[in-house]
Protein backbone atom coordinates (compact mmCIF):
# COMPACT_ATOMS: atom_id res chain seq x y z
CA UNK A 1 0.00 0.00 0.00
CA UNK A 2 2.87 2.32 0.90
CA UNK A 3 4.52 1.44 -2.39
CA UNK A 4 1.37 2.32 -4.23
CA UNK A 5 1.04 5.61 -2.36
CA UNK A 6 4.61 6.46 -3.31
CA UNK A 7 3.93 5.58 -6.91
CA UNK A 8 0.83 7.68 -6.91
CA UNK A 9 2.67 10.65 -5.43
CA UNK A 10 5.50 10.22 -7.88
CA UNK A 11 3.09 10.03 -10.79
CA UNK A 12 1.33 13.16 -9.59
CA UNK A 13 4.64 14.93 -9.29
CA UNK A 14 5.14 14.16 -12.94
CA UNK A 15 1.83 15.94 -13.60
CA UNK A 16 -0.20 12.86 -14.43
CA UNK A 17 -3.80 14.11 -14.35
CA UNK A 18 -5.42 13.28 -11.03
CA UNK A 19 -8.67 12.30 -12.69
CA UNK A 20 -6.79 9.70 -14.72
CA UNK A 21 -5.34 8.21 -11.52
CA UNK A 22 -8.74 8.23 -9.84
CA UNK A 23 -10.36 6.63 -12.87
CA UNK A 24 -7.77 3.89 -12.75
CA UNK A 25 -8.28 3.37 -9.03
CA UNK A 26 -11.99 2.99 -9.53
CA UNK A 27 -11.61 0.67 -12.48
CA UNK A 28 -9.19 -1.60 -10.63
CA UNK A 29 -11.38 -1.62 -7.50
CA UNK A 30 -14.47 -2.51 -9.47
CA UNK A 31 -12.73 -5.13 -11.54
CA UNK A 32 -11.27 -6.91 -8.58
CA UNK A 33 -14.26 -6.84 -6.22
CA UNK A 34 -17.30 -7.17 -8.48
CA UNK A 35 -18.84 -10.62 -8.26
CA UNK A 36 -17.59 -11.47 -4.80
CA UNK A 37 -20.70 -12.57 -2.95
CA UNK A 38 -19.08 -13.26 0.39
CA UNK A 39 -18.05 -9.78 1.52
CA UNK A 40 -17.30 -11.05 4.98
CA UNK A 41 -15.05 -13.77 3.67
CA UNK A 42 -11.61 -12.56 4.80
CA UNK A 43 -9.72 -14.80 2.38
CA UNK A 44 -11.34 -13.36 -0.74
CA UNK A 45 -11.11 -9.83 0.59
CA UNK A 46 -7.38 -10.21 1.15
CA UNK A 47 -6.94 -11.75 -2.27
CA UNK A 48 -8.90 -8.96 -3.95
CA UNK A 49 -6.92 -6.39 -1.99
CA UNK A 50 -3.59 -7.89 -3.03
CA UNK A 51 -4.68 -8.20 -6.66
CA UNK A 52 -5.85 -4.64 -6.79
CA UNK A 53 -2.48 -3.49 -5.40
CA UNK A 54 -0.58 -5.46 -8.02
CA UNK A 55 -2.83 -4.28 -10.84
CA UNK A 56 -2.47 -0.70 -9.74
CA UNK A 57 1.32 -1.02 -9.83
CA UNK A 58 1.10 -2.56 -13.28
CA UNK A 59 -1.15 0.26 -14.45
CA UNK A 60 1.29 2.83 -13.08
CA UNK A 61 4.14 1.13 -14.90
CA UNK A 62 2.21 1.25 -18.17
CA UNK A 63 1.35 4.91 -17.64
CA UNK A 64 4.96 5.73 -16.79
CA UNK A 65 6.19 3.84 -19.82
CA UNK A 66 3.69 5.55 -22.11
CA UNK A 67 4.62 8.92 -20.67
CA UNK A 68 8.33 8.66 -21.29
CA UNK A 69 8.35 6.32 -24.26
CA UNK A 70 10.14 8.89 -26.35
CA UNK A 71 12.89 9.40 -23.86
CA UNK A 72 13.23 5.65 -23.53
CA UNK A 73 13.70 5.26 -27.25
CA UNK A 74 15.99 8.17 -27.75
CA UNK A 75 19.14 7.64 -25.75
CA UNK A 76 19.15 3.88 -25.42
CA UNK A 77 17.89 2.32 -28.62
CA UNK A 78 19.28 5.06 -30.82
CA UNK A 79 22.69 4.72 -29.25
CA UNK A 80 22.59 0.98 -29.79
CA UNK A 81 21.50 1.33 -33.41
CA UNK A 82 23.72 4.20 -34.44
CA UNK A 83 26.69 4.10 -32.10
CA UNK A 84 27.41 0.86 -30.27
CA UNK A 85 26.66 -1.66 -33.01
CA UNK A 86 28.58 0.24 -35.74
CA UNK A 87 31.42 0.69 -33.23
CA UNK A 88 31.46 -3.07 -32.60
CA UNK A 89 31.69 -3.74 -36.35
CA UNK A 90 34.50 -1.15 -36.69
CA UNK A 91 36.43 -2.74 -33.86
CA UNK A 92 36.15 -6.15 -35.47
CA UNK A 93 37.37 -4.67 -38.77
CA UNK A 94 40.22 -3.16 -36.75
CA UNK A 95 41.23 -6.62 -35.51
CA UNK A 96 41.49 -7.88 -39.09
CA UNK A 97 43.56 -4.84 -40.12
CA UNK A 98 45.89 -5.10 -37.11
CA UNK A 99 46.51 -8.83 -37.50
CA UNK A 100 46.99 -8.40 -41.25
CA UNK A 101 49.58 -5.65 -40.73
CA UNK A 102 51.40 -7.74 -38.11
CA UNK A 103 51.25 -10.84 -40.32
CA UNK A 104 52.76 -8.88 -43.22
CA UNK A 105 55.60 -7.54 -41.06
CA UNK A 106 56.35 -11.04 -39.77
CA UNK A 107 56.31 -12.39 -43.32
CA UNK A 108 58.65 -9.58 -44.48
CA UNK A 109 61.08 -10.68 -41.76
CA UNK A 110 60.69 -14.34 -42.66
CA UNK A 111 61.39 -13.59 -46.32
CA UNK A 112 64.52 -11.62 -45.37
CA UNK A 113 65.67 -14.60 -43.29
CA UNK A 114 64.95 -16.94 -46.21
CA UNK A 115 67.15 -14.79 -48.46
CA UNK A 116 69.99 -14.92 -45.92
CA UNK A 117 69.68 -18.67 -45.71
CA UNK A 118 69.79 -18.94 -49.49
CA UNK A 119 73.10 -16.99 -49.38
CA UNK A 120 74.43 -19.43 -46.76
CA UNK A 121 73.38 -22.37 -48.88
CA UNK A 122 75.20 -20.90 -51.89
CA UNK A 123 78.28 -20.44 -49.71
CA UNK A 124 78.20 -24.08 -48.64
CA UNK A 125 77.73 -25.20 -52.24
CA UNK A 126 80.73 -23.03 -53.26
CA UNK A 127 82.86 -24.52 -50.48
CA UNK A 128 82.06 -28.02 -51.67
CA UNK A 129 83.16 -26.99 -55.15
CA UNK A 130 86.45 -25.56 -53.77
CA UNK A 131 85.67 -21.87 -54.03
CA UNK A 132 83.97 -19.62 -51.48
CA UNK A 133 82.10 -16.71 -53.11
CA UNK A 134 80.43 -14.05 -50.98
CA UNK A 135 79.88 -10.29 -50.98
CA UNK A 136 82.59 -8.35 -49.12
CA UNK A 137 81.99 -5.39 -46.81
CA UNK A 138 82.08 -3.02 -49.80
CA UNK A 139 79.47 -5.15 -51.59
CA UNK A 140 81.96 -6.43 -54.16
CA UNK A 141 81.94 -10.22 -54.45
CA UNK A 142 84.97 -11.93 -52.97
CA UNK A 143 86.34 -15.26 -54.04
CA UNK A 144 88.49 -17.50 -51.83
CA UNK A 145 89.91 -20.73 -53.18
CA UNK A 146 89.66 -23.63 -50.76
CA UNK A 147 92.33 -26.23 -51.32
CA UNK A 148 92.00 -29.92 -50.52
CA UNK A 149 93.59 -29.88 -47.07
CA UNK A 150 91.68 -26.83 -45.87
CA UNK A 151 88.42 -28.27 -47.26
CA UNK A 152 88.99 -31.51 -45.43
CA UNK A 153 89.65 -29.71 -42.13
CA UNK A 154 86.66 -27.42 -42.42
CA UNK A 155 84.25 -30.02 -43.83
CA UNK A 156 82.68 -31.02 -40.44
CA UNK A 157 82.07 -27.36 -39.63
CA UNK A 158 80.49 -26.70 -43.05
CA UNK A 159 78.30 -29.81 -42.74
CA UNK A 160 77.15 -28.53 -39.36
CA UNK A 161 76.38 -25.11 -40.90
CA UNK A 162 74.42 -26.78 -43.71
CA UNK A 163 72.42 -28.78 -41.19
CA UNK A 164 71.55 -25.65 -39.15
CA UNK A 165 70.62 -23.89 -42.36
CA UNK A 166 68.22 -26.69 -43.40
CA UNK A 167 66.61 -26.68 -39.96
CA UNK A 168 66.18 -22.90 -40.03
CA UNK A 169 64.70 -23.11 -43.49
CA UNK A 170 62.19 -25.69 -42.34
CA UNK A 171 61.24 -23.58 -39.28
CA UNK A 172 60.75 -20.48 -41.44
CA UNK A 173 58.59 -22.46 -43.81
CA UNK A 174 56.48 -23.65 -40.88
CA UNK A 175 56.17 -20.06 -39.59
CA UNK A 176 54.82 -19.06 -43.01
CA UNK A 177 52.21 -21.79 -42.88
CA UNK A 178 51.23 -20.80 -39.33
CA UNK A 179 50.57 -17.26 -40.53
CA UNK A 180 47.39 -18.63 -42.06
CA UNK A 181 45.87 -17.98 -38.62
CA UNK A 182 45.26 -14.44 -39.89
CA UNK A 183 43.15 -15.72 -42.76
CA UNK A 184 41.29 -18.28 -40.65
CA UNK A 185 40.48 -15.89 -37.79
CA UNK A 186 39.75 -13.13 -40.30
CA UNK A 187 37.14 -15.26 -42.07
CA UNK A 188 35.39 -15.96 -38.77
CA UNK A 189 35.50 -12.30 -37.77
CA UNK A 190 34.04 -11.35 -41.17
CA UNK A 191 31.10 -13.65 -40.49
CA UNK A 192 30.56 -11.93 -37.13
CA UNK A 193 30.79 -8.51 -38.81
CA UNK A 194 28.10 -9.59 -41.24
CA UNK A 195 25.86 -10.69 -38.35
CA UNK A 196 26.51 -7.43 -36.47
CA UNK A 197 25.65 -5.44 -39.61
CA UNK A 198 22.35 -7.29 -39.92
CA UNK A 199 21.61 -6.51 -36.25
CA UNK A 200 22.47 -2.86 -36.91
CA UNK A 201 20.06 -2.72 -39.84
CA UNK A 202 17.24 -4.36 -37.92
CA UNK A 203 17.71 -2.15 -34.84
CA UNK A 204 17.80 0.96 -37.02
CA UNK A 205 14.53 -0.09 -38.65
CA UNK A 206 12.98 -0.74 -35.25
CA UNK A 207 14.04 2.67 -33.89
CA UNK A 208 12.81 4.30 -37.05
CA UNK A 209 9.48 2.53 -36.92
CA UNK A 210 8.97 3.55 -33.25
CA UNK A 211 9.95 7.13 -33.97
CA UNK A 212 7.74 7.49 -37.02
CA UNK A 213 4.80 5.89 -35.21
CA UNK A 214 5.07 8.41 -32.36
CA UNK A 215 5.55 11.30 -34.77
CA UNK A 216 2.57 10.41 -36.93
CA UNK A 217 0.36 9.81 -33.90
CA UNK A 218 1.30 13.20 -32.51
CA UNK A 219 0.59 14.95 -35.83
CA UNK A 220 -2.66 13.09 -36.36
CA UNK A 221 -4.13 11.79 -33.05
CA UNK A 222 -7.25 10.44 -34.75
CA UNK A 223 -5.35 8.20 -37.15
CA UNK A 224 -6.56 4.60 -37.20
CA UNK A 225 -4.22 1.76 -36.41
CA UNK A 226 -4.32 0.46 -40.00
CA UNK A 227 -3.63 3.88 -41.46
CA UNK A 228 -0.78 4.41 -39.01
CA UNK A 229 0.78 1.07 -39.95
CA UNK A 230 0.53 1.92 -43.64
CA UNK A 231 2.11 5.36 -43.25
CA UNK A 232 4.90 3.98 -41.05
CA UNK A 233 5.63 1.07 -43.39
CA UNK A 234 5.86 3.42 -46.37
CA UNK A 235 8.16 5.85 -44.57
CA UNK A 236 10.41 3.09 -43.19
CA UNK A 237 10.74 1.60 -46.68
CA UNK A 238 11.49 5.05 -48.07
CA UNK A 239 14.18 5.80 -45.50
CA UNK A 240 15.66 2.35 -45.03
CA UNK A 241 15.31 1.07 -48.59
CA UNK A 242 18.12 -0.07 -50.85
CA UNK A 243 21.01 2.28 -50.25
CA UNK A 244 22.58 4.25 -53.03
CA UNK A 245 25.20 6.89 -52.53
CA UNK A 246 23.63 9.87 -50.80
CA UNK A 247 20.30 8.11 -50.29
CA UNK A 248 18.65 5.86 -47.75
CA UNK A 249 19.02 5.58 -44.02
CA UNK A 250 22.16 6.71 -42.32
CA UNK A 251 23.25 8.05 -38.94
CA UNK A 252 22.15 11.62 -39.65
CA UNK A 253 18.67 10.53 -40.90
CA UNK A 254 18.02 8.79 -37.62
CA UNK A 255 19.52 11.59 -35.53
CA UNK A 256 17.37 14.19 -37.31
CA UNK A 257 14.24 12.15 -37.03
CA UNK A 258 14.64 11.45 -33.34
CA UNK A 259 15.70 14.99 -32.57
CA UNK A 260 12.35 16.14 -33.95
CA UNK A 261 10.32 13.82 -31.77
CA UNK B 1 57.84 -34.71 -62.23
CA UNK B 2 56.09 -31.36 -61.82
CA UNK B 3 56.73 -28.75 -64.46
CA UNK B 4 57.94 -25.92 -62.24
CA UNK B 5 57.66 -23.41 -65.07
CA UNK B 6 53.89 -23.78 -65.28
CA UNK B 7 51.80 -20.64 -64.86
CA UNK B 8 49.89 -20.71 -61.56
CA UNK B 9 46.97 -18.49 -60.50
CA UNK B 10 46.44 -18.11 -56.73
CA UNK B 11 42.92 -16.83 -55.92
CA UNK B 12 42.12 -15.65 -52.38
CA UNK B 13 40.53 -12.51 -50.95
CA UNK B 14 42.99 -12.49 -48.02
CA UNK B 15 46.35 -11.01 -49.03
CA UNK B 16 48.05 -12.94 -46.22
CA UNK B 17 46.90 -16.27 -47.59
CA UNK B 18 47.95 -15.36 -51.14
CA UNK B 19 51.39 -14.50 -49.81
CA UNK B 20 51.64 -17.76 -47.85
CA UNK B 21 50.65 -19.83 -50.88
CA UNK B 22 53.01 -17.88 -53.12
CA UNK B 23 55.87 -18.53 -50.68
CA UNK B 24 55.11 -22.25 -50.42
CA UNK B 25 54.84 -22.60 -54.20
CA UNK B 26 58.16 -20.78 -54.51
CA UNK B 27 59.73 -23.18 -52.02
CA UNK B 28 58.46 -26.12 -54.08
CA UNK B 29 60.19 -24.49 -57.04
CA UNK B 30 57.42 -22.72 -58.99
CA UNK B 31 58.54 -19.47 -60.57
CA UNK B 32 55.51 -18.16 -62.47
CA UNK B 33 52.95 -17.33 -59.78
CA UNK B 34 50.10 -14.84 -60.29
CA UNK B 35 47.36 -13.60 -57.96
CA UNK B 36 43.68 -12.60 -58.02
CA UNK B 37 41.57 -11.51 -55.04
CA UNK B 38 38.23 -13.02 -56.04
CA UNK B 39 36.59 -15.36 -58.53
CA UNK B 40 35.36 -12.63 -60.83
CA UNK B 41 38.78 -11.05 -61.43
CA UNK B 42 40.33 -14.54 -61.66
CA UNK B 43 37.89 -15.49 -64.43
CA UNK B 44 38.78 -12.32 -66.34
CA UNK B 45 42.49 -13.20 -66.10
CA UNK B 46 41.85 -16.81 -67.14
CA UNK B 47 39.97 -15.68 -70.24
CA UNK B 48 42.67 -13.20 -71.15
CA UNK B 49 45.79 -15.35 -70.72
CA UNK B 50 46.67 -19.02 -70.50
CA UNK B 51 47.23 -20.59 -67.07
CA UNK B 52 48.21 -24.16 -66.17
CA UNK B 53 46.87 -24.36 -62.61
CA UNK B 54 44.37 -22.54 -60.36
CA UNK B 55 44.68 -22.67 -56.56
CA UNK B 56 41.55 -21.11 -55.16
CA UNK B 57 39.86 -20.26 -51.86
CA UNK B 58 36.15 -21.06 -51.36
CA UNK B 59 34.86 -18.01 -49.45
CA UNK B 60 35.36 -14.82 -51.41
CA UNK B 61 33.26 -11.78 -52.21
CA UNK B 62 31.83 -11.21 -55.69
CA UNK B 63 32.38 -14.80 -56.90
CA UNK B 64 33.16 -17.62 -54.45
CA UNK B 65 35.60 -20.38 -55.40
CA UNK B 66 32.87 -22.92 -56.11
CA UNK B 67 31.25 -20.56 -58.62
CA UNK B 68 34.60 -19.95 -60.30
CA UNK B 69 35.10 -23.72 -60.54
CA UNK B 70 31.65 -24.17 -62.15
CA UNK B 71 32.32 -21.31 -64.56
CA UNK B 72 35.65 -22.86 -65.57
CA UNK B 73 34.17 -26.33 -66.07
CA UNK B 74 31.37 -24.94 -68.22
CA UNK B 75 33.74 -22.94 -70.43
CA UNK B 76 34.86 -24.80 -73.55
CA UNK B 77 38.30 -23.18 -73.49
CA UNK B 78 38.97 -23.62 -69.76
CA UNK B 79 37.11 -26.81 -68.83
CA UNK B 80 40.26 -28.98 -68.50
CA UNK B 81 42.23 -26.53 -66.37
CA UNK B 82 43.52 -28.15 -63.13
CA UNK B 83 41.74 -26.54 -60.18
CA UNK B 84 42.77 -27.07 -56.54
CA UNK B 85 40.42 -25.77 -53.85
CA UNK B 86 42.36 -24.43 -50.83
CA UNK B 87 39.84 -23.66 -48.13
CA UNK B 88 38.84 -23.70 -44.47
CA UNK B 89 35.52 -25.31 -45.47
CA UNK B 90 36.03 -28.88 -44.33
CA UNK B 91 32.42 -30.09 -44.17
CA UNK B 92 31.57 -33.22 -46.10
CA UNK B 93 28.88 -31.46 -48.12
CA UNK B 94 31.36 -28.78 -49.27
CA UNK B 95 33.85 -31.38 -50.41
CA UNK B 96 31.12 -33.35 -52.20
CA UNK B 97 29.85 -30.20 -53.91
CA UNK B 98 33.37 -29.37 -55.08
CA UNK B 99 33.95 -32.91 -56.33
CA UNK B 100 30.61 -32.82 -58.15
CA UNK B 101 31.62 -29.52 -59.76
CA UNK B 102 34.86 -31.10 -60.98
CA UNK B 103 37.57 -30.03 -58.54
CA UNK B 104 40.99 -31.58 -59.22
CA UNK B 105 41.93 -31.72 -55.54
CA UNK B 106 40.94 -30.25 -52.19
CA UNK B 107 43.32 -28.83 -49.53
CA UNK B 108 41.99 -27.83 -46.11
CA UNK B 109 43.50 -24.83 -44.30
CA UNK B 110 45.72 -24.71 -42.35
CA UNK B 111 47.94 -26.84 -44.59
CA UNK B 112 51.61 -27.66 -44.76
CA UNK B 113 54.03 -27.21 -47.64
CA UNK B 114 54.23 -31.01 -47.87
CA UNK B 115 50.46 -31.31 -48.30
CA UNK B 116 50.45 -28.77 -51.12
CA UNK B 117 53.36 -30.58 -52.80
CA UNK B 118 51.65 -33.98 -52.50
CA UNK B 119 48.32 -32.74 -53.85
CA UNK B 120 49.99 -31.10 -56.84
CA UNK B 121 51.93 -34.30 -57.56
CA UNK B 122 48.60 -36.15 -57.61
CA UNK B 123 46.88 -33.58 -59.82
CA UNK B 124 49.62 -33.76 -62.42
CA UNK B 125 49.93 -37.53 -62.09
CA UNK B 126 53.63 -37.65 -61.39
Amino acid sequence: MTQYAEKKTSAMNENLPENEIEKLNRLVRETTTTGLDHDDDRFFRDLAFEMSGQLKELAMMIIDFRKDLKSRIHPHLTDIATKYIPQAADQLEGIIETTEAAANTIMDNLEAMQQDLESSERLVAGFNEGCLRFPGEDGIEMEIKVDGECREKLAPFIRRMASISRKQSSLISDCFVQMSFQDLTGQRIKRIISLVSQMEEKTKRMVLSFGLRLNEREKNPGISSDELNKVVEEKVAELAGPQKAGQGLDQSDIDDLLANL
Amino acid sequence: MLDLNMKVLVVDDFATMRRILRNILKQIGFTNINEADDGKSALKMLKKERFDLVMCDWNMPEMPGIELLKAIRSDEELKDLPFVMVTAEAQKENILEAVKAGVSNYVVKPFTAETIGEKLEKVFGS
